[in-house]
């Protein structure tokens, strides 16, 4: 389907540069894995909006773009995350009504019944746990964890040093174990590390 | 993978597929924008020699503006004539002032024009979050057509609020003199030099340009070759001028300078080419007036709880910022800005639209006066402020102001309002995308 498919991310921004019409085969590349993120992030109804407003950013700042950088994702996971910034209420509303779950459920295995009411919703418990965490704590733990960035990309993303990230991260894990603590084997695991 | 990390991987919601059809729309919306920077405008059937060109199959032409038509608007608006050169401070906007007629055509073929005045606030902050109003919406006919029912429930949308990056604000260029500036215009590379001349000048034109800029520009772009110059051009005011014109895609379009000052009037483009422009040779497709322009020190008061729609435009990453504010708080000082109505003294008095808001201020109960709490976004922790059972989006600090007024931010109220979803706050697209 796409053309030019040899030519890595930085070469696509770069000729979108003085061929716009180009930047179309970035959107072919990576919407489906932005729109997918968004779609974790904000369920589906706002998914479609937001992947397709991240590429017209994107399109809009791709002169700012580190041409040094073979791999357009993290950058797209950046702007990403400040489209969906703009969401914020209805992110937290949607967390809040996926932690609900159990909490209007007797607890034990009705619970895990719960958990697969939809496999489109987040446990209840994680949901939860997002909940407690900052938006800028927030952002860093999913595009770890569910974008599969890595910290230098993650740091790249959301325009921090990798420094930050590293602090960020630790915070936000001391406050996820928290939350998380009591309700799950896990906490076993997390106890091994001291 | 830290154990904490790794149980949200493991445990990640499944994620429906990008739908076929938002898909084609999105990267059709894209393509467009990409067409209308690189040409100005477009027309319906560019795009499919665009995406041929790609090799990609793209089977509908969605939401694709033309051009437009009209001008009977043209007398009583007189004071923006003459034209001083503001010059935005630190913090203050250009309130831009346009009226405007274009061609739209959506995806299943219905086409007409559109009439509005527009309204843009373009902040002094190159990577700033422009603002855009357009109102006094009305929907007109396809040259030689006639007016399809269901677009007159279009005008009911009678405001739209918008925002986008990237319209050139100030400074725009940097020099008055028409030899740097046409050095300014050819710094593209390419194959079409000249071409891409003539899209940066209608790029810099969209902006903001102080007078004395807009005299260069009209003498750097009489240079690109290819350019015919006409006498007597009217703009959508009925204001003459010297037309500069290029046939782009079967349609002439003549930017329009005052024959004395050379000042900027106003844009005329007409069907050229029926075969190009899908119109009658001579039909007017697009027609504009640069009514006036202003300094301000605010934007004005939003008639919605939400406040205005914004955009993050980047700009230069700060790493010294504080390590836990996000990008975006770091982007974007002006976002925590008091949104205080103020009524700057330059206000133009002879609009009482936009001005209303600006120089009666009207405090939005649901807006009280801003926490201070708010202008820390690192003092308090959403942890808490959550579990407040009432208005936790006001007792929280939110760095990102929240979409506006045409962008619902709750997910059902999105799907139920098709026509907001269009992606429009997303920026500001040069032309309207009337859609279903």
């Amino acid at each position: 389907m796409v053309v030019q498919e040899h030519l890595d991310d930085s070469a696509l921004v770069g000729q979108s540069l003085s061929e716009p019409e180009r930047f179309a085969a970035l959107f072919d590349r990576h919407a489906e894995e932005i729109h997918r993120y968004a779609a974790r992030r904000l369920g589906p109804e706002l998914a479609e909006d937001v992947a397709g407003e991240v590429f017209l950013v994107a399109f809009r700042v791709r002169h700012r773009y580190d041409l040094g950088r073979p791999d357009a994702r993290p950058w797209l996971y950046g702007i990403a995350t400040k489209v969906i910034a703009q969401h914020r209420r209805a992110e937290r509303r949607r967390n809040a009504a996926m932690a609900k779950v159990t909490v209007e459920r007797p607890a034990g295995f009705e619970e895990r019944s719960a958990d697969r009411v939809s496999a489109e919703s987040l446990q209840p418990r994680l949901a939860r746990a997002l909940t407690r965490l900052k938006p800028a704590e927030r952002d860093l733990l999913l595009l770890l964890a569910w974008a599969d960035l890595t910290y230098e990309e993650a740091a790249h993303a959301l325009g921090v040093p990798v420094g930050t990230v590293r602090s960020r991260l630790h915070r936000l894990r001391v406050k996820v174990r928290r939350a998380l603590g009591g309700i799950d084997p896990f906490t076993a695991e997390e106890s091994d590390r001291g | 993978m830290d154990d904490e990390i790794r149980v949200f991987a493991e445990g990640r919601p499944q994620a429906g597929t990008y739908g076929e059809e938002a898909r084609e729309r999105a990267r059709e919306r894209l393509l467009g924008e990409a067409v209308r920077g690189r040409r100005g405008f477009r027309l319906p059937r560019l795009s499919l020699q665009v995406a041929a060109a790609f090799g990609v199959t793209v089977a509908l032409v969605g939401g694709v503006a033309v051009a437009l038509t009209g001008g009977e608007e043209g007398a009583g608006r007189t004071a923006s004539a003459s034209m001083e050169e503001p010059t935005p401070g630190p913090g203050q906007f250009v309130r831009k002032e346009t009226m405007r007629m274009f061609a739209f055509g959506t995806a299943d073929g219905r086409r007409g024009l559109e009439r509005n005045k527009e309204t843009k606030w373009l902040p002094a902050d190159p990577y700033g979050s422009v603002l855009t109003l357009a109102e006094d919406r009305r929907i007109l006919p396809w040259p030689g057509e006639s007016k399809p029912p269901e677009m007159a429930a279009w005008e009911k949308e009678t405001k739209r609020w918008s925002a986008g990056c990237g319209y050139p604000g100030f400074p725009a260029i940097p020099s008055s003199d028409p030899e740097a500036l046409r050095g300014v215009l050819y710094q593209d590379a390419g194959a079409d030099r000249d071409g891409n001349a003539w899209n940066r000048a209608e790029w810099l034109l969209r902006g903001y340009l102080p007078e004395s800029g807009q005299r260069a520009l009209f003498h750097a772009m009489r240079a690109i070759p290819g350019v015919a110059e006409a006498q007597g051009v009217a703009d959508a005011q009925g204001r003459t001028g010297v037309g500069l014109g290029k046939v782009v895609d079967g349609t002439l379009l003549q930017y329009i300078f005052d024959p004395q000052t050379q000042r900027y009037l106003g844009l005329r483009g007409t069907a050229a080419d029926p075969e190009g422009s899908r119109a009658p040779k001579d039909a007017v497709l697009l027609l504009t007036a640069e009514l006036g322009v202003t300094v301000v020190d605010t934007l004005p008061t939003p008639d919605s709880p939400d406040g205005f729609p914004t955009m993050d435009c980047g700009g230069p990453k700060d790493a010294t910022g504080d390590p836990d504010a996000s990008p975006s708080e770091q982007a974007r000082p002006d976002a925590e800005q008091d949104p205080r109505p103020s009524a700057p003294a330059d206000a133009p008095a002879q609009d009482p639209r936009p001005t209303a808001s600006v120089t009666q201020p009207d405090p939005d109960p649901a807006q009280p006066d801003p926490d201070p709490s708010r202008r820390d976004p690192a003092q308090s922790d959403p942890a808490q402020s959550d579990s407040a059972p009432s208005r936790p989006d006001s007792a929280q600090p939110d760095p990102e102001p929240t979409a506006g007024a045409d962008r619902p931010v709750e997910a059902p109220e999105v799907s139920a309002v098709p026509d907001a979803r269009a992606g429009r706050s997303a920026g500001e697209p040069e032309v309207a995308e009337p859609r279903e």
